[in-house]
């Protein structure tokens, strides 16, 4: 009786240290992970080499190219994506790119496409109401989306 | 697992101590951080004022039952009740891990439901532990011999 009395207690005891073990463990992880790949795309977005943009104008139309080199300098992999999601009214601004898993410890490129089929008309109409967004997530701990207006994106470009 | 019997005057003293640091922290420190981000993150359960003062005002008061319970087996349904109401007061108020705000023209949406269980984790196990270790300890004859006060007040222990 008094043995398994004795190994209830340590089975309780057990549960405990390792509901803890992985509490604590969990967040540091994830906190210096995060903190981590944060450093590494803010300075790829500061750093010239490592994102580049390219503007391509064909008649009234115009292409926008992003290329951004994401760097997982954490502990796990994220996954980068870009998109509008809602297009406009008129059907002006169309977006591609594709999502990005970066493994830890690498780096991948990020590339966003934006069309604007008529600039005169994006810069005169509510297409500048058109909203990006900017999806990165920690697996499987966190996700954050970002939501920006794509007019803003031009006229910073510009 | 039940511990000794404080005397009355200890008891009333801590309940007094839980009392104040309980209504800080359940209660008006949510209360003043839910007015800051009422406008930011409608979501958030801290922005209603009838669920902190409700939520809190329980669970507080059921603190301080513990606090004079203790040592009783009141304390023990008490401690797992106290427990999930903490779980589930830090699940709505994080409004289960998805959050959105906005930060000047962007709007960012936060997803970490997963941390979110991580930080109520311990909560749950607490409220599974406590009753377990009264039943499985305390209903042990050699866990008594080891503290008399658990023999005393345990089920079919004596």
């Amino acid at each position: 009786m008094k043995t398994r009395s004795r190994r209830a207690e340590l089975a309780i005891h057990g549960v405990s240290i390792a509901v803890a073990v992985i509490v604590v463990f969990s967040f540091a992880s994830v906190f210096y992970s995060a903190y981590a790949d944060y450093r590494g795309i803010s300075n790829s977005v500061s750093s010239p080499e490592y994102h580049h943009i390219a503007r391509t104008m064909n008649g009234s139309a115009e292409t926008i190219t992003v290329s951004l080199t994401i760097p997982n300098n954490g502990l796990y992999s994220i996954t980068v994506s870009a998109a509008c999601p809602e297009p406009d009214a008129e059907g002006n601004i169309t977006c591609r790119s594709s999502p990005v898993t970066v493994p830890a410890g690498q780096q991948r490129v990020l590339t966003f496409v934006m069309t604007v089929k008529d600039l005169a008309l994006f810069e005169n109409s509510l297409s500048q109401q058109v909203n990006g967004t900017v999806s990165i997530q920690l697996a499987p701990f966190a996700s954050m989306t970002v939501t920006y207006g794509l007019g803003n994106l031009v006229k910073v470009i510009k | 697992m039940l511990g000794p019997k404080p005397p009355l005057r200890k008891r009333i003293a801590r309940a007094v101590a839980v009392l104040v640091v309980g209504a800080l922290m359940w209660i008006i420190i949510p209360d003043y951080i839910g007015l800051l981000i009422a406008t930011e993150m409608p979501a958030s359960a801290l922005t209603d004022p009838v669920f902190v003062l409700v939520i809190g005002t329980v669970l507080t008061g059921l603190q301080v039952a513990d606090a004079m319970a203790e040592g009783t087996r009141p304390s023990i349904p008490i401690q797992s009740a106290v427990s999930l109401l903490i779980a589930y007061y830090i699940w709505a108020a994080t409004n289960g891990g998805n959050l959105v705000f906005a930060v000047g023209t962007m709007r960012v949406a936060l997803d970490f439901q997963v941390l979110v269980l991580l930080v109520i984790l311990p909560s749950l196990w607490t409220a599974v532990r406590t009753p377990l270790s009264y039943f499985a300890l305390g209903r042990a004859p050699a866990a008594a011999q080891a503290a008399p006060a658990v023999l005393s007040r345990a089920p079919g222990g004596a």
